[in-house]
């Protein structure tokens, strides 16, 4: 499932995938997977996000049933 | 002193030369003597499936060895059939790398790796011209010289299919 409310905290903050992918510290490929949803983060890399956006993990990363 | 222990120090300089022209080329590219790339956790995942690929592949190519054996085939005890065994393993691990785009650390150039590579098959095919008298040295350096090449392919491929856009969602 797309990750769109990452993608739309990135882009509210006017950050590339890359400029994002370097502020916590991994590829932009895995940026963009994590939007795409073909990839599941660690807890560790979601906390990171998190901080990057000024984001919480339940803004971007809990999904409603 | 016999000849092995020549062959033998001969050897250990070898590699002792060639991992200080390494970390001396390191030192000038990366300021730092620093050698081996970081992965984040996504590609070090990715890595995983690959030596899984990899090392099904071996198993599938050595069972086919197994099976020729049976029917009295002399290739697959070759030394040549194991080596090129390895190449294939080293091969599938690389391309699935690249495919999930792990093979390349966060701290490296492509650019420059490739370059590098490029250089190191060409070498590799110079060496197989010139030793063609010789088959054993010949045969590895063609066999290394096409994986590079194979390598270099896959890299291609990789960014024919996905184009390196910033924003790809």
């Amino acid at each position: 499932m797309k990750n769109l409310r990452l993608k739309a905290a990135r882009a509210a903050k006017d950050l590339s995938q890359q400029a994002l992918a370097d502020l916590v510290g991994v590829s932009r490929q895995t940026i963009n997977g994590i939007e795409k949803g073909s990839y599941n983060p660690t807890i560790r890399l979601c906390i990171a996000i998190c901080k990057a956006l000024d984001k919480t993990l339940d803004e971007l990363f809990w999904e409603e049933e | 002193m016999n000849v092995n222990l020549y062959h033998a120090l001969g050897f250990a300089a070898g590699v002792g030369v060639t991992l200080l022209v390494f970390l001396l080329i390191r030192r000038i590219w990366q300021g730092k003597w620093r050698v081996g790339s970081d992965y984040d956790e996504r590609q070090k995942a990715a890595q995983g499936v690959a030596y899984r690929n990899a090392f099904w592949t071996m198993v599938v190519y050595l069972l086919l060895g197994w099976v020729l054996n049976l029917f009295d085939v002399e290739l697959s005890t070759s030394p040549l059939f194991l080596f090129v065994g390895v190449l294939l393993g080293v091969l599938v691990y690389a391309v699935s790398c690249i495919l999930l785009d792990a093979y390349m650390g966060l701290n490296d150039n492509p650019r420059r790796w490739m370059v590098v590579t490029a250089v190191i098959a060409a070498v590799n095919l110079v060496c197989a011209l010139c030793n063609a008298h010789n088959s054993a040295v010949w045969t590895a350096n063609l066999l290394c010289g096409l994986l590079l090449i194979a390598v270099l392919i896959a890299f291609g491929v990789r960014a024919l299919l996905h184009p390196n856009q910033e924003d790809e969602t």
